[in-house]
């Protein structure tokens, strides 16, 4: 099929992005090329800058542009409440929900015996380090509910609690607005007990 | 279009596209199958939380026998093995052996020997972690060998000694493996090219890891040559046995587990 190169190469590099096939590649490119020279401009712009100014942090290794970042440095956090995740964007998740004040630890990943992810590829010795220097009282586990997930919070509590930290899991429990009737027994046996005075 | 009904341990999960997951399973009758599990736009899968690994799951699949992937009907959890779920070594164990069971099967070929004791040793695993730590001697005292063979260490030996005598790697025991002469009696050379124990005329040019008369003994009896000995080897033949497993393993699967050094984590 005829198709002007440069047009050819975005269409490519479009279609290397997560949930976008050839089709939606086509669209966007299209869209772009109609797109006012300078809005065009900006969104090349935006991509050059978000992988040059963005570095992780050194203390939660977060994504940020001034290390340590925002949520290190601020003073209305409370220091002592660590809650840990997978990647940086799960930070994004929970702060959404405005309704935690502690501080993050990004683990970069999960540990996975069957892929041979060890703790080495973590960044499991940095929240250790974290934990000797003191002033933590607990620690959130935030990983996946899924068996990677599950393993790292097994493998930090045997790290953690010889330093009498409190460390917690989200709870696994019943999606709001959903309905009992489409929950599987798994996700309603934990909901049962993790179940709350009202 | 086939029906596939059987019993089945998940293996792994991959991701496919954005949304979807490729499931393996071992089935008890068909061996692995491949099967899709399909999730709405939000993520939300009613049955996700059951493709875990570590859980025997009563499954429905259908599909062109010519296929490699199928779809499923219906999925139910036969048993969840929680213990191991909640402790990491266990689940280290769990895991590790969960490996080996997909290094040692193929797709459609059904292994229900490997399924029965991939089965049983998920149950004596899940049971090395219910004896309660600290219990009143009394609770230990009953049965006292039968409990101390299944520390979680020696349910891998049985295990890894059985998967490779039904994958066809049985060690060779009683003999030299290398020149099918008498064995001394009390320690032995391992070699893993023989693919077992060697003579002493055999071990002085080759390799080989020494194994004492209590290992030797217990391997035996493991392999169900000679009775079971009623006492645990020490620790110093447990560790003997564990390096001789570990590599005749590797050596007859031709590559490393990648989960092993989860065991020593
Ligand atoms: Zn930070
Ligand atoms: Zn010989």
């Amino acid at each position: 099929m005829f198709r002007p190169r440069t047009l050819s190469i975005l269409m490519e590099e479009l279609c290397r992005l997560p949930g976008i096939g050839e089709k939606t590649a086509q669209r966007l490119a299209f869209y772009i090329l109609r797109t006012p020279q300078e809005r065009a401009q900006r969104l090349a712009q935006a991509i050059v800058e978000v992988k040059e100014k963005i570095i992780f942090c050194s203390r939660c290794r977060g994504i940020t542009e001034a290390d340590p970042c925002a949520l290190c440095t601020d003073a209305s956090r409370d220091g002592g409440l660590i809650c840990v995740v997978e990647d940086p964007s799960d930070v994004f998740l929970i702060e959404r929900t405005g309704v935690y004040k502690g501080l993050y630890h990004v683990l970069m990943g999960a540990l996975s015996p069957l892929d041979g992810i060890g703790p080495d590829q973590l960044t499991i010795d940095a929240l250790l380090a974290r934990v000797e220097r003191g002033g933590i009282r607990e620690i959130i586990c935030a990983t996946n509910p899924n068996m990677e997930g599950e393993a790292t919070v097994l493998y930090l509590a045997r790290l953690v609690k010889p330093h009498g930290i409190r460390l917690t899991r989200l709870a696994h429990g019943l999606p709001v607005g959903g309905h009992l009737e489409y929950a599987d027994e798994i996700t309603l046996s934990r909901s049962l007990e993790g179940r709350r005075d009202i | 279009m086939a029906l596939y009904r059987s019993d089945a341990f998940v293996l792994r999960t991959y991701k496919l596209g954005e949304s979807d997951q490729i499931v393996v399973l071992f089935t008890r009758d068909y061996g692995k199958l491949r099967v899709v599990a399909h999730r709405n736009r939000r993520g939300h899968s009613r049955t996700a939380s059951y493709y875990q690994p570590l859980t025997r799951l009563h499954v429905i699949a259908y599909g062109r026998p010519t296929r490699s992937l199928y779809q499923t009907h219906s999925v139910d959890i036969a048993q969840a093995f929680r213990v191991l779920h909640e402790d990491f070594n266990l689940l280290s164990c769990g895991l590790y052996m969960t490996e080996l069971i997909d290094i040692s099967t193929q797709d459609r070929q059904p292994a229900p020997e490997l399924f029965a004791l991939f089965d049983e040793a998920l149950e004596a695993l899940a049971g090395a972690g219910q004896v309660p730590k600290g219990a009143p001697a009394s609770v230990l005292t009953t049965r006292q060998h039968e409990r101390q063979r299944v520390t979680p260490p020696m349910v891998l030996r049985h295990f890894e000694i059985s998967l490779l005598t039904l994958s066809g790697y049985a060690l060779q025991l009683s003999e030299c493996a290398h020149c099918g002469g008498e064995l001394p009696p009390g320690a032995c050379g391992y070699n893993a090219r023989a693919g077992g124990l060697v003579c002493d005329t055999c071990a002085a040019t080759r390799h080989t890891l020494k194994i004492g008369h209590a290992a030797c003994g217990y391997l035996r009896g493991m392999m169900g040559h000679v009775p079971l000995p009623e006492m645990l080897p020490d620790t110093a033949a447990q560790q003997e046995m564990e390096r001789l497993l570990h590599l005749h393993l590797t050596t007859c699967l031709g590559r490393e587990i990648k989960s092993y050094p989860f065991l020593y984590l």
